[in-house]
């Protein structure tokens, strides 16, 4: 919204007042616009070919060669393949899954179409949007808003958990969660059966296995 | 008197003079009103011109920007309709290898069925005794692997 302001301003101060107001009225559209373009763009579809057939989840680029999802989107796999929005296949190269929690990291050599930014913390009430690729369908957006976070030890995830009101499905699975700016605020892993709330690993989560690299290989196929 | 006439002649030379210039400079004025006034229909042209390029400018950008959107979504179509391909291709291609591990099973408990029958019909007793159970025990792994492939693969 910085940038839509700044826009606004350098728009109001350069143009002829009609055309600035013109030009201001349709920033923050324009704005939002850009962010879910890139984040449709930087959201991925992750196919995982296992021992017992095929499966697919979502994911995005944490950098232009690294991706993101869930380890269990990852497990199994003898072959792992990324599609991105403009019809590219992109087979992973490396992955790794992190030893405590439901996170995977991936690798590719082909430089993958955009970058998600990472955000931060978000208050409970908040709108958030999920990404993903339900069902292995086409690309969903699901509005939601942050009911809480709790503790995520009853789910094997370190930290905290967040519980969306977002209407996830199987495939939507290492889709990232993000706030109106279009920044990362989580990743989905699963649905709370109890209350069909969506279930999403907190950004603070990823970050720290980033920066502690503490990840393990893939667990073989069946073992998961 | 001489020197009087020679007086009104210079006042009348400066009054005449003073006219001239003031002639001048009406018409100096209006020739300037007029060229402004022709400046500024250019101007006023221009801006026309200008407004009417801006216009069907702003509407083919409209248009451009419907196709770009209609373009972008027929992308993501196609792309869709690429990824679910594939993720058949793949299913087809680890149901053919799993396939192709049950027939190896199979293939293996033929050969030791044969094996087995050839040996009774030889009477070979003791080959029977040492190897049988183990030949026909490799048509229970088929089996058993078929039972898994139909499981995973219906």
């Amino acid at each position: 919204m910085r940038v839509a302001w700044c826009a606004t301003a350098v728009a109001t101060a350069l143009l002829d007042p009609d055309v600035a107001n013109e030009v201001a009225a349709r920033i923050p559209t324009l704005a939002r616009d850009s962010a879910e373009r890139k984040a449709r763009r930087g959201t991925l579809r992750v196919r995982n070919t296992a021992c017992d057939g095929v499966s697919t989840g979502s994911g995005f680029a944490l950098d232009p060669h690294t991706l993101v999802t869930n380890r269990h989107v990852l497990a199994g796999a003898s072959l792992l393949e990324v599609s991105t929005w403009d019809g590219r296949t992109i087979r992973v190269d490396s992955a790794s899954v992190s030893r405590l929690g439901d996170l995977g990291i991936a690798t590719v050599d082909t430089e993958l179409p955009q970058v998600l930014p990472l955000g931060g913390v978000v208050a409970a009430g908040s709108s958030l949007t999920v990404f993903g690729f339900p069902l292995g369908g086409e690309l969903r957006l699901l509005p939601g808003t942050l009911v809480d976070e709790v503790s995520g030890a009853p789910f094997d995830i370190p930290g905290r958990v967040m519980r969306l009101t977002a209407a996830v499905q199987p495939g939507n699975s290492g889709g990232p969660v993000l706030d109106a700016n279009g920044k990362v605020v989580g990743v989905v892993f699963a649905i709370e059966l109890k209350t069909r709330l969506a279930l999403a690993i907190p950004v603070a989560t990823l970050r720290h296995l980033v920066t502690t690299r503490d990840l393990a290989p893939l667990p073989p196929c069946g073992s998961e | 008197m001489h020197s009087l006439w020679r007086r009104i002649a210079v006042v009348v030379l400066v009054l005449a003079l003073l006219a001239g210039a003031g002639v001048l400079a009406l018409a100096v004025k209006a020739n300037h009103d007029r060229a402004e006034d022709w400046r500024q229909r250019a101007i006023a042209t221009q801006a026309n011109r200008l407004a009417g390029k801006l216009r069907a400018t702003r509407s083919a950008l409209q248009r451009s920007e419907g196709d770009v959107s209609s373009l972008t979504q027929r992308q993501r179509e196609l792309a869709n309709e690429k990824a679910r391909v594939e993720d058949e291709r793949r299913q087809l291609q680890a149901q053919q290898a799993a396939l192709v591990s049950v027939a190896s099973g199979f293939i293996d408990c033929s050969d030791g069925l044969f094996a087995v029958l050839d040996a009774v019909l030889d009477e070979n007793w003791n080959w029977v005794s040492i190897y049988g159970r183990d030949r026909i025990s490799s048509c229970a792994d088929a089996n058993s692997s078929l039972d898994s492939y139909r499981a995973r693969f219906g």
